[in-house]
């Protein structure tokens, strides 16, 4: 009996002592700035006085293994914030934490340890773009960078030209906002490329679902907030060279920027950027793919004066590309189109050049951004912005002029200028933080005027916006209402033949004016789930090319026909995003989303070809349709070990017409990608940050398709592979940023449904690119 | 003081911009490139041993490729077991006086060849003209029928800068018109 006790009372002690050691949790710290929340890298931290010899990540996170005691001190610490500290009595399971720093760059500011949960705004169900992958796909297009969040894909004219996809949606019902304004081009266009080079931008959000209540109401997809890096806040100056060789196509890319901070008037900031960019033919796995060279050269400035109650910016960047249009696909009639679609080869091949011959286009964009801030008091802060934007499209055709002496003024068959001015004046009411009112005005004015073949007509158009915005924080919940008014007005400016057969002006006039809004709430579990839900009405009036598109679309091989009688689309929707980031291996997040839309507008063929002195073409009608579409976006992450992770991001659109249940035509197929990679945050002395990885995407062949509508039928699904490997590397002393990436690994022959170059020829082939990063100054 | 004169600026580039590009929004291009428009396309027959004129087929388009439709497509009728010597007229009648395109085709014969195909063995067309570096062009051309038939034949121009072989396959289209033919 006593020894029973004894042994009783040893298994106690033994399980006490084994307890007292082995009771462990893990704790991710994650570090944000204060006021923008972008990951803040390199941070210090101290456990009860003691260096840790991991600085934060490139997201912002510190995860370490953390003993089972009472209580502990941890401290923060960043070149140009204050320092944060936090005591924490360590739970007996995984922590999760987020701290801000500060660095005062409002002064006015409650300066306060914030340790709480992820915050993030309701109306958001935001997925942000990995740095890692910004810098492997940057150099690419920033549809290619936005890609790399589940639920966007792209809509594509060959590789050159990448238009994002989200949720089935893009164009003219997904909003760009760059540098707090929004991106104005012709984006009607199927095969008109967002006009922003990634290079200006450090953080990439896309922000799903009625995001249109601040932005705009058109914003039925969502929204994509492009925003640049903070100016440096110290006196002095730093930058970066980046120069990137890709071999498909045999181009390169070299961009740079310089941040200044005189040392005498440290109230102003600059920066200075500019990108170069150029490529010959691209090459498909079996043929080169002639004409398809690319050359770009884009500058930005930008210039801030800071001082305690004010501040203002100014920001000017152009844009310049010349783009080199597959001739294959530059077909013209019925003829034509059939000969190519049966030839298992394009039309046309060749070999390499860099030349960029017709039919190409050429686009020069150019912004200027003038924002002024106030701080009112403790409480508010007023904004104002200016912005006016001015693109210009000029299409060359592959039909030069009959006349050899016009031909030799080398004009272009067709060009658009589309002047956008804009001025928003916002209003921001925070209160213990609890509750912020946000309210604003947008006024918008545009005009667009063409030379050449007049494909869609002159206009002017004037938007006025009202919104407002109210946020509440209660103890486990987040609530959001938001509402905007728009007003809208549309003129017209058009030649029509009359019954005479005389060509006379006609002026056209539409006005809308319709009611935006969104409700969202937000729990937390202390378990580390956390849901969203988001229910809102957005509306969006038909584009100028909807009601007025007349003629052949050279780039669509067709001949579309606008019709002026379309009426609105109206967009009802529900958003949720379910995630669990409790347990220090596993985070997951899932986004369903329901959009019904009420006067949906796309194209429909026309019953018989249009027949025109240069033969038959296809001909496409807007129309305007009842639809629902519908899907789920997953991403999860699994961290394997503290060095390998893995991580499935998944994609599924569906989209009917409500009263046939026919599919929707041009919908993204059903994609999965399978990442496998290694992380080391130091090797040795000389090598960080160092990444390795192989991917696997999948897409699926979209058979779910209308018949009839289209010229071909969707291609086969596909799997590509793709690896990378990155590194930091101290060479002389400075941290080079060493990368290389394969793109297409097995130089696999695939196309793409949403690609229209799919009818003539393959996508392109294997893509070796190394980059190299190297800092400048301090 | 500062802030008001920030505002100031802001509202006077405002309004300074605005009016820059107000004027022209109002007043549409008028010029399509008018000059290069081939709206018409006609046969021209005439009787091979009298050379009397027997007939003219049109297909009209007013504005070429554009979207409007044609305003006239006529059905070639000819006579059985004859000859014909046909000319091709191509005009721009967009513009007034209605330009002679053809002329330019002409002009520059050696980038240009007009092809005529039809899947019926009653018809046969010949080209009669030559360019200067004597290839055919197909502006003059001879065209035989034997007996009593329908069918379409495909009248086409070829663009061929260059590249001109007597190849139809090759180039760019700037006219293609397939017209219903009856022989009787």
């Amino acid at each position: 009996m006593k020894q029973l006790v004894f042994i009783a009372m040893l298994t106690m002690i033994f399980n006490a002592v084994a307890q007292k050691d082995s009771c462990k949790v893990s704790v991710v710290f994650t570090v944000l700035d204060y006021h923008n929340k972008f990951p803040l890298t390199s941070v210090h931290c101290f456990i009860d006085g003691k260096k840790f010899e991991v600085e934060s990540d490139e997201n912002g996170t510190i995860r370490f293994e953390q003993n089972c005691v009472s209580k502990v001190d941890y401290s923060f610490g960043l070149n140009g914030y204050s320092t944060e500290k936090i005591a924490l009595s360590v739970f007996k399971r995984d922590t999760s934490i987020v701290v801000y720093l500060d660095d005062h760059s409002s002064s006015l500011t409650e300066f306060s340890i914030s340790v709480k949960r992820k915050e993030q705004a309701v109306f958001q169900t935001l997925q942000r773009v990995d740095s890692s992958k910004i810098l492997e796909s940057r150099s690419l297009s920033l549809g290619d960078v936005l890609k790399n969040i589940p639920g966007v894909s792209s809509l594509n004219t060959g590789n050159s030209v990448v238009k994002p996809v989200l949720h089935g949606l893009h164009s003219n019902r997904l909003l760009l906002v760059q540098h707090d304004l929004r991106q104005e081009g012709q984006q009607w266009g199927v095969e008109h490329a967002p006009e922003i080079d990634p290079f200006t931008a450090g953080d990439f959000q896309v922000i799903s679902g009625a995001a249109s209540v601040r932005y705009g109401s058109d914003a039925i997809a969502g929204v994509v907030l492009i925003q640049p890096k903070k100016l440096r806040d110290s006196s002095g100056f730093n930058g970066e060279i980046n120069l990137i060789g890709t071999s498909n196509g045999r181009g390169g890319t070299s961009s740079a920027f310089l941040d200044f901070r005189p040392k005498k008037w440290n109230s102003l900031a600059f920066r200075l950027q500019g990108t170069l960019k150029k490529n010959g033919n691209l090459r498909a796995p079996d043929y080169y793919l002639v004409n398809t060279g690319q050359e770009e050269s884009n500058y930005s400035a930008t210039a801030e004066y800071k001082k305690d109650k004010f501040s203002v910016q100014v920001y000017y960047s152009q844009f310049n590309t010349k783009l080199a249009i597959f001739s294959a696909s530059h077909i013209g009639n019925l003829t034509d189109l059939k000969k190519a679609f049966n030839s298992e080869i394009p039309l046309e091949t060749g070999g390499f050049s860099y030349d960029i011959n017709r039919p190409y286009q050429g686009i020069f964009h150019e912004l200027l951004k003038v924002k002024l801030d106030w701080k009112l008091n403790r409480h508010s802060d007023l904004s104002l912005v200016y912005g006016r934007q001015y693109n210009k499209r000029f299409e060359y055709d592959k039909h030069r002029p009959l006349n050899d002496s016009l031909a030799a003024l080398n004009k272009p068959e067709l060009e658009f200028r589309l002047t956008s001015h804009s001025v928003d004046l916002i209003h921001d009411l925070k209160l213990k933080r609890k509750v912020h009112l946000q309210s604003g005005v947008n006024l918008a004015y545009q005009g667009n005027t063409y030379s050449g073949r007049p494909l869609i007509p002159n206009f002017r158009q004037i938007t006025v916006g009202v919104f407002s915005i109210l946020q509440y924080k209660s103890k486990r919940y987040n609530y959001e209402l938001g509402v905007r008014q728009d007003v809208r007005s549309l003129e017209v400016f058009k030649f029509q033949l009359d019954a005479n057969g005389n060509n006379t002006l006609i002026t056209p006039q539409y006005f809308y004016s319709n009611l935006s809004f969104n409700v969202g709430v937000m729990r937390e579990w202390k378990s580390g789930i956390q849901a969203k839900l988001n229910v809102g009405k957005s509306w969006r009036s038909p584009s100028i090319a909807e009601m007025y598109s007349s003629g052949l679309h050279h780039g669509a091989a067709a001949i579309e026909y606008g019709d002026p009688n379309l009426k609105k689309e109206t967009s009802y929707q529900l958003n949720a995003q379910f995630s669990y980031s409790g347990n220090q291996r596993w985070k997951v997040i899932v986004g369903p989303y329901l959009n019904i839309m009420d006067g949906f507008i796309y194209r429909e063929p026309t019953k018989e070809p249009i027949l025109t002195i240069r033969g038959a073409y296809p001909g496409f009608k807007f129309v305007q349709k009842d639809v629902v579409l519908y899907g789920v976006d997953v991403d999860l992450n699994y961290s394997i070990n503290a060095h390998w992770y893995g991580s499935l991001k998944g994609a599924l659109v569906r989209a009917n017409e409500r009263e046939s249940g026919l599919f929707v035509i041009g919908m993204p197929a059903d994609r999965a990608t399978i990442e496998l990679g290694y992380l080391q945050e130091r090797l040795n002395n000389r090598i960080k940050k160092v990444k390795g990885y192989v991917a696997f995407s999948a897409v699926n062949k979209q058979w779910r398709v209308p018949s009839g509508m289209d010229f071909a039928l969707p291609p086969t699904g596909y799997v590509l592979v793709q690896m990378g490997l990155s590194a930091q590397v101290m060479i002389n002393n400075q941290p080079l940023q060493l990368g290389i990436t394969v793109l297409n690994a097995f130089n696999k022959a695939y196309r793409d449904y949403l690609d229209r170059f799919r009818y003539f020829a393959d996508a392109a082939g294997r893509n070796v690119q190394v980059r190299i990063g190297i800092p400048l100054g301090k | 003081m500062k802030n008001l004169f920030w505002f100031t600026c802001v509202i006077v580039m405002l309004s300074a911009s605005c009016k820059k590009d107000d004027k022209k929004v109002d007043e549409p291009d008028h010029d399509h490139n008018e000059s290069e428009v081939i709206t018409t396309v006609q046969l021209v027959f005439s009787d091979s041993t009298s050379g009397a004129k027997v007939g003219t087929f049109t297909f009209k388009d007013p504005d070429g490729d554009g979207g409007i439709s044609f305003t006239k497509f006529d059905t070639i009728s000819l006579s059985a077991n004859s000859t014909y010597l046909v000319d091709l007229v191509l005009l721009n009648e967009a513009a007034q006086p209605a330009g002679d395109i053809s002329k330019e085709v002409l002009e520059e014969g050696k980038d240009h060849l007009v092809c005529y195909t039809t899947a019926s063995t009653g018809l046969s067309v010949e080209r009669t003209d030559k360019d200067a570096n004597g290839l055919q062009i197909g502006l003059k051309s001879k065209w035989k029928t034997k007996t009593n038939e329908k069918g379409k034949i495909l009248v086409s121009l070829k663009h061929q800068p260059g590249i001109k072989t007597g190849d139809c396959g090759k180039g760019e289209t700037d006219v293609e018109v397939d017209f219903p033919f009856v022989v009787k």
